[in-house]
């Protein structure tokens, strides 16, 4: 099971758009979704030592965003499907 | 209900165009114009995150008091307003958001998403338009 997280500053906007398009994109990509688990967070509860493989977030953010042991995957449009999709490609195929 | 759409020629600071954005909301009854402040206090912390992309800002804050029930509003600035001194920080349509908590307004955040994301031009489209009817026929019921 891999874990993806989207973060953004409070958890209620741009994480939560970047995890349907993470969803619509898994599907898209042919990925069985039940191996992976997404889910989003805001910037105060996310934290390195959560474990996630792939922590996904916009650009404006990435510099205050450790992904500790996984991969940090960094969106400059977030509402670009298609980078999404080409980003997480190369993590998940 | 007033507007909850508004067009603007005035040429605008970011504080005083987010100041604008959560008026609309406060003459609909959405929240109280504290949250203004709270935005305000957001992007000095984190920055502008909340611009999804070049000229589109989804500006918003945490759950508080100060948000009364879910609500968006929109004003479509002829000017740039500018969020820093990068062009990918230029915002004309600045949606503000008022999220109750932090679930009941998915519907909402979800059909923003699909019409922005299935219609490249639209930003585009709206940006250039002088009434406001021809901007909610855009928006096809979103507000």
């Amino acid at each position: 099971m891999k874990k993806i997280c989207t973060v953004c500053g409070q958890g209620l906007g741009s994480s939560l758009i970047i995890e349907m398009n993470v969803n619509k994109v898994i599907k898209e990509l042919g990925i069985d979704s039940s191996s992976i688990a997404v889910t989003h967070q805001n910037l105060n509860s996310y934290s390195a030592d959560q474990g996630y493989d792939l922590v996904i977030c916009g650009v404006d953010l990435a510099d205050m965003i450790d992904p500790g042991a996984g991969k940090k995957v960094i969106l400059t449009n977030l509402m670009d499907k298609e980078e999404l999709k080409e980003k997480l490609s190369k993590e998940l195929l | 209900m007033n507007n909850l759409i508004k067009i603007s020629d005035k040429s605008l600071n970011w504080e005083d165009a987010i100041r604008e954005g959560v008026d609309l909301l406060v003459q609909n009854d959405v929240c109280l114009d504290t949250f203004a402040d709270e935005i305000i206090k957001s992007v000095e912390k984190f920055g502008p995150y909340f611009i999804l992309m070049p000229k589109l800002a989804l500006a918003h804050a945490a759950p508080g008091d100060y948000i009364k029930k879910n609500g968006l509003s929109l004003i479509v600035f002829k000017d740039d307003v500018k969020f820093s001194d990068s062009s990918n920080h230029d915002v004309q349509l600045l949606f503000t958001l008022a999220a109750k908590d932090e679930s009941s307004h998915i519907d909402l955040l979800m059909k923003f998403a699909e019409l922005f994301q299935e219609d490249k031009e639209l930003i585009n489209r709206i940006i250039k338009l002088d009434n406001i009817e021809e901007i909610k026929q855009e928006l096809k019921g979103l507000l």
